[in-house]
């Protein structure tokens, strides 16, 4: 900032005055950044260091805080200052160097003195934050009818909120809603029961904040979180609201049984999906297509579902439909016997209450198989045959049935079907799926996100559950909504930044059009106009930077984070001569799990090498190369990145921010084979929270393996 | 020999692939057998413990969880011709292990009831034993064919001022007609032979082709297997490896020897009476009459420990079963054979000679009830198991080749030791 009034506060408690000789660090940075204000402290947490702090402030102007004590992550109740009126840099003296150390070395004094002045660079750069503006409202606009969208309305309208629930159909309740038994969910998990719809539907339709569309679809919605206006479009009439905030909960459909070839479904018109069995019983009605009540129904168990063929993944609740099913087939007529067989039967929880009341009945008969052919008896009048193998009973068993019933499973209601939300999004219409269709953002700590600011998916579009699952993933959902609108409305990050006022600026006149960041933003936030400009939608932001990192002309910066800002601090990084054999290693890690997982390591007082300096990032989406170029060119010998796992199975907080920092190193090789440099040099490691106890040793080795090389040919450059 | 009687284990891609066999559940039959103490039968969710832990079952296809699994599904017709119904001695070590708490002992026991009606040869009289209504009926018949017999000549009548309690006129002239009522026990001795005869080959012929065992290459010639088996009986080995209802072989032995000797007796007595004039009733120092006493006292013992067993309520309902109909029918009928032959020795010592004639008019009754219901009754199971064993040593499915894992060993272990 240009008119910085810098105070430099140290502190020499929790250890820190054991390891490095706090005086002489504090001379050391007096000298170098020359602060307003130097003060060392005993315990600068205390309400006595914390109010030296604010009376320097008053009395002083300080508007610029550098505070050289405990991670960022801790105290941060205490050193609590608004960032509309001051600036603060917290220097980790203590889990970067007191905890991790050997005290009183003059290579710890060195570590000391290298994040000291890195963060004084830092400091001295940030700029007041400046709140985002802009008129938002609060309404949630919940898409769906079903129990999971009847309870985010309810949920979320009982805490004071405005809703308008839209539903495609011209009645709520959804799927369940057209039954007239579930499963048992209450205790003593034995007997089906009445499923709550209509009870929910009533308490949503008389409550005086949820305005019910019926017979009504999304068309469009277009705009920024608490600006999204969403045209409604019903058979007579299309209008346009705004909402703050979206809670998709349009369900699932069914895997489509004619897909299924040896289960036989169209084969006869005695195989049926368990929907069209539970129509007839819904009517109390139990027959073949001739009329006659069959004297035998197989049911059969993941039809189509965990079948790489097919589904690849459980439904969750088909096991415990088919035996809901033939508990009521048996009432309907005893004679019956009813077969189930399944791969696994999955009833868990009290439901296993429910799983032996069914076994016990003697006329229904369950065994693990894998189904080989549904055909035509060879005596037609007896209907149908199943043969199935790997049976308890044997290898081979065939079984007449009358009716055979196929337990297909789950689908998101979005797949195939026209866009339900129609976001006019550069990125697309719909939320982005990451796997078999269903629109989870995978984010490890927060369900109910999808990758879209805003916009929460609940119930079966999210992932197969059943109905108490889909209430309890709702309210989930709603109350994701209603943080969303409350924090949109102060112009402040969702999580995981959450709070944050920072936003990313773009300094356009310098935009070359190459959308890189329209395209890699994980969050869909940037559109662009025709000509290719990035149009930015500071709410739907989630300020992780990879924007920052993307951009090659680094016009993309936040006021108190920037490309010119960490490679300004990266150069304070004192480079010793090659003939002092000490190399010096930059690790850039996450502030997400890298960081935290550092933290704990030191608070085990796990030691780390005193060649290496850790600057944190907000991603290592945000990493942009010219560090590591910045880095090399100066002497630094190696840098690691530590970042979150990517992949299938990935852990990033920003989807894929440490993805596209080991594509990033990709094409830095270029820049290494120009620079006569080892690719070695450069590395990054996937690393998660849990993983503390494994990062002293992966630091430890990369050190090793670096002291091993050459030294940097461009030290003294 | 033991290496000989592994099963030969094919890699699994040179098996061929087993015919698809058709199912057919029996909904009468799970019902039925649900009645006869069958009724945890749907309990079981096939983890295979009792098998494990069941101290007498063969390695290959191990009893008696197959035995449930067929019940669940009513295949009536591999059950009854299944030979492992007959190897178990209920010791009921599955009962006791099973984590879903079911009485697999008991299943196993209503199967056999079953089986016992169906190997019956005529089968309605299988049925007819196994109905409680039909009990009147049963017991009316051995009744009149005594009535019969003893009126014969118009002399059943008590002997007036006969009071001679030792004097051996005394029953001669109750029971005129002594060759009538010989004759109508020898008429139901054949009876029950030419029963028995027909339903063994009926069984052994199940068995060969039940498939339980696949191999069924001779291990033993089959006078060989039946020396086995009966020496097995006569000791009650099997019973001896069994772990919760261990203390059953005592008294199952105080029974069986009991009942052996009165057999014998029996027999001794008929001889005599018509090879060497012997007379009877037999002053109480003969030989054979202290054999008959003996064997008295024997099964009275031995049926007391079981009856208070059985109505002791608690674990040991589980260790001991709680008992079929059939159960009930037979150590009914054996605890009324040897109660009226103990009485009317009494009150005949006593000389009360009315009460002496009515317990002895009962006692033929029962006796000749035990003896022709015997292919149909559970006393029948001396004969099926005799049969079984014999087989399964004549085709190898009585030696467990295997070692037994020593933590299921344990807690059977524990168990006996805890009797």
């Amino acid at each position: 900032m240009e008119n910085a009034k810098l105070g430099l506060y140290l502190c020499s408690g929790c250890g820190i005055g054991d390891a490095v000789d706090v005086p002489k660090l504090a001379a050391t940075a007096e000298k170098y950044g020359k602060p307003a204000v130097c003060r060392t402290h005993a315990c600068l947490c205390s309400a006595e260091g914390v109010k030296t702090i604010r009376e320097d402030q008053a009395r002083e102007g300080l508007n610029t805080l550098c505070l050289a004590a405990c991670s960022p992550r801790v105290m941060t109740e205490v050193f609590d200052f608004d960032p509309r009126e001051t600036v603060v840099d917290r220097v980790n003296l203590r889990e970067h160097v007191a905890w991790c150390s050997k005290p009183k070395d003059e290579d710890t004094q060195a570590l000391a003195e290298d994040y000291l002045r890195m963060g004084l660079t830092r400091a001295k750069r940030m700029e007041l934050l400046k709140r985002y503006e802009s008129e938002t409202v609060k309404t949630i606009l919940v898409v769906g009818g079903g129990i999971a969208g009847m309870t985010a309305a309810l949920e979320a309208a009982l805490a004071g909120y405005e809703i308008i629930l839209c539903e495609k159909s011209d009645r709520l309740g959804g799927f369940l809603g057209k039954l007239s038994s579930r499963f048992p969910h209450t205790a003593p998990f034995e007997e089906p029961e009445p499923p709550p719809t209509a009870a929910l539907a009533d308490a949503v339709l008389s409550h005086p904040r949820i305005a019910v569309r019926l017979s009504t679809t999304v068309e469009s919605t277009a705009g920024q979180p608490g600006q999204l206006d969403v045209t409604l479009k019903s058979a007579a009439t299309s209008e346009t609201i705004r909402v703050g905030a979206v809670v998709m909960a349009t369900g699932f459909k069914l895997y489509d049984p004619k897909k299924l070839g040896r289960w036989g479904y169209g084969l006869s018109p005695n195989v049926l999906t368990c929907e069209e069995l539970e129509h007839q019983l819904a009517a109390n009605v139990l027959r073949r297509s001739d009329g006659r009540t069959p004297r035998s129904v197989a049911f059969l168990l993941c039809a189509g579902s965990r079948d790489p063929e097919h589904l690849p993944y459980c439904s969750a609740v088909c096991c415990r439909v088919a035996l809901k099913q033939a508990l009521q087939i048996r009432r309907l007529s005893p004679e019956t016997k009813v077969y189930i067989f399944y791969k696994d039967l999955r009833s868990p929880g009290r439901h296993e209450d429910f799983y032996r009341h069914v076994q016990a009945d003697p006329g229904i008969f369950l065994t693990k198989a894998e189904l080989r052919e549904v055909r035509p008896a060879k005596d037609r009048a007896r209907g149908l045959e199943v043969e199935v193998s790997g049976t308890a009973l044997g290898e081979r068993l065939v079984v007449e049935a009358e009716l055979v019933v196929l337990a297909t499973g789950m689908q998101p209601a979005t797949e195939g079907d026209a866009s339900h939300l129609g976001l006019k999004y550069r990125q697309g219409p719909d939320l982005p799926t990451i796997e078999h269709g269903f629109p989870d953002s995978k984010f490890v700590c927060f369900p109910y996100e999808t990758r879209r600011t805003a916009f929460y998916t609940a119930g079966c579009v999210r992932e197969p559950m059943d109905s108490d699952r889909a209430v309890e993933d709702a309210t989930g959902a709603a109350m994701k909504a209603i943080q969303a609108v409350e924090l949109t409305g102060q112009g402040r990050a969702l999580h995981p930044r959450t709070g944050d006022l920072s936003f990313p600026d773009f300094f356009l006149q310098r935009c070359t059009q190459c959308k890189r960041c329209t395209e890699e933003c994980p969050f869909g936030a940037i559109d662009e106009d025709e000509k290719g400009t990035p149009k930015p939608n500071p709410n739907r932001c989630r300020r992780c930077g990879v924007c920052m990192g993307a951009c090659p002309e680094r016009i993309i910066s936040f006021a108190n984070y920037s490309v010119p800002m960490i490679g300004a601090a990266l150069k304070e990084i004192e480079v010793p001569d090659a003939e002092d054999e000490k190399p010096r290693i930059v690790v850039l890690a996450c502030e997400n799990d890298a960081l935290p997982a550092l933290d704990i390591a030191a608070m085990n007082r796990m030691q780390l090498d005193a060649t290496v300096r850790f600057q944190s990032v907000r991603c290592l989406g945000s990493l942009n190369i010219v560090w590591i170029a910045d880095c090399l060119s100066k002497g630094i010998d190696a840098v690691l990145l530590l970042g979150c796992k990517f992949g299938d199975d990935l852990q990033c907080h920003f989807i894929k921010g440490s993805e596209l920092a080991s594509k990033r190193l990709e094409n830095l090789q270029e820049t290494l084979g120009r620079l006569m440099l080892d690719a070695n040099r450069i590395r990054l490691e996937q690393v998660s929270i849990m993983d503390f106890h494994r990062i002293p040793e992966i630091v430890n080795a990369f050190a090793a393996e670096v002291r091993e090389m050459e030294p940097n040919p461009y030290k003294g450059f | 020999m033991g290496e000989e009687l592994k099963p030969e284990q094919k890699p699994e891609e040179q098996r061929p692939e087993p015919a698809a066999v058709r199912i057919e559940p029996d909904l009468g039959f799970i019902k039925q057998v649900s009645e006869w103490g069958g009724g945890d039968l749907k309990t079981c969710f096939q983890c295979a413990t009792c098998a494990v832990v069941c101290p007498l079952s063969p390695d290959v296809n191990p009893f008696p969880r197959k035995e449930v699994l067929w019940a669940q599904w009513g295949l009536r017709s591999k059950l009854v011709a299944d030979p492992d119904l007959w190897l178990c001695h209920r010791c009921n070590d599955c009962s006791e292990h099973c984590p879903r708490g079911a009485k697999t002992g008991d299943v196993m026991a209503a199967l056999r009831s079953y089986a016992y009606q169906e190997h019956a040869t005529p089968r309605f009289l299988g049925r007819l034993l196994n109905q409680p209504l039909a009990l009147p009926l049963l017991l009316a018949f051995p009744a009149l064919v005594i009535w019969a017999v003893i009126t014969k000549g118009g002399s059943f009548a008590i002997p007036a001022g006969e009071v001679a309690g030792l004097s051996s006129t005394y029953w001669g002239k109750m029971i005129e007609p002594w060759p009538w009522l010989d004759l109508s026990f020898i008429a139901a001795v054949g009876f029950v032979l030419i029963s028995f005869y027909a339903s063994v080959k009926k069984l052994w012929q199940g068995f060969m082709a039940s498939g339980v065992q696949p191999d069924l290459k001779p291990k033993l010639t089959i006078p060989q297997a039946l020396v086995k088996a009966v020496t097995d009986i006569l000791f009650h080995r099997k019973f001896a490896e069994c772990g919760a209802a261990n203390a059953r072989r005592s008294a199952h032995l105080l029974i069986f020897f009991g009942f052996a000797g009165l057999a014998v007796t029996t027999a001794l007595v008929f001889v005599g009476m018509y090879l060497f004039g012997l007379k009877t009733p037999l002053p109480l120092g003969h030989w054979i009459k202290i054999l008959g006493n003996a064997s008295a006292i024997a099964i009275t013992i031995g049926l007391v420990l079981t009856i208070v067993r059985r109505l002791t309520p608690g674990a040991a309902t589980v260790r001991y079963g709680r008992g079929a109909y059939q159960d009930v029918l037979f150590l009914g009928v054996l605890t009324l054979v040897v109660a009226t032959g103990i009485f009317s020795e009494v009150f005949r010592l006593a000389t009360l000679h009315d009460l002496a004639y009515g317990t002895y008019f009962l006692h033929l009754t029962f006796v000749f009830f035990l003896l022709f219901y015997a292919p149909f009754s559970k006393l029948a199971h001396v004969v099926y198991h005799a049969t079984t064993l014999t087989w399964a040593y004549h085709v190898g499915r009585a030696l467990k080749t295997l070692p037994v894992d020593a933590r299921v060993q344990a807690p059977v272990e524990a168990a006996k030791q805890g009797q």
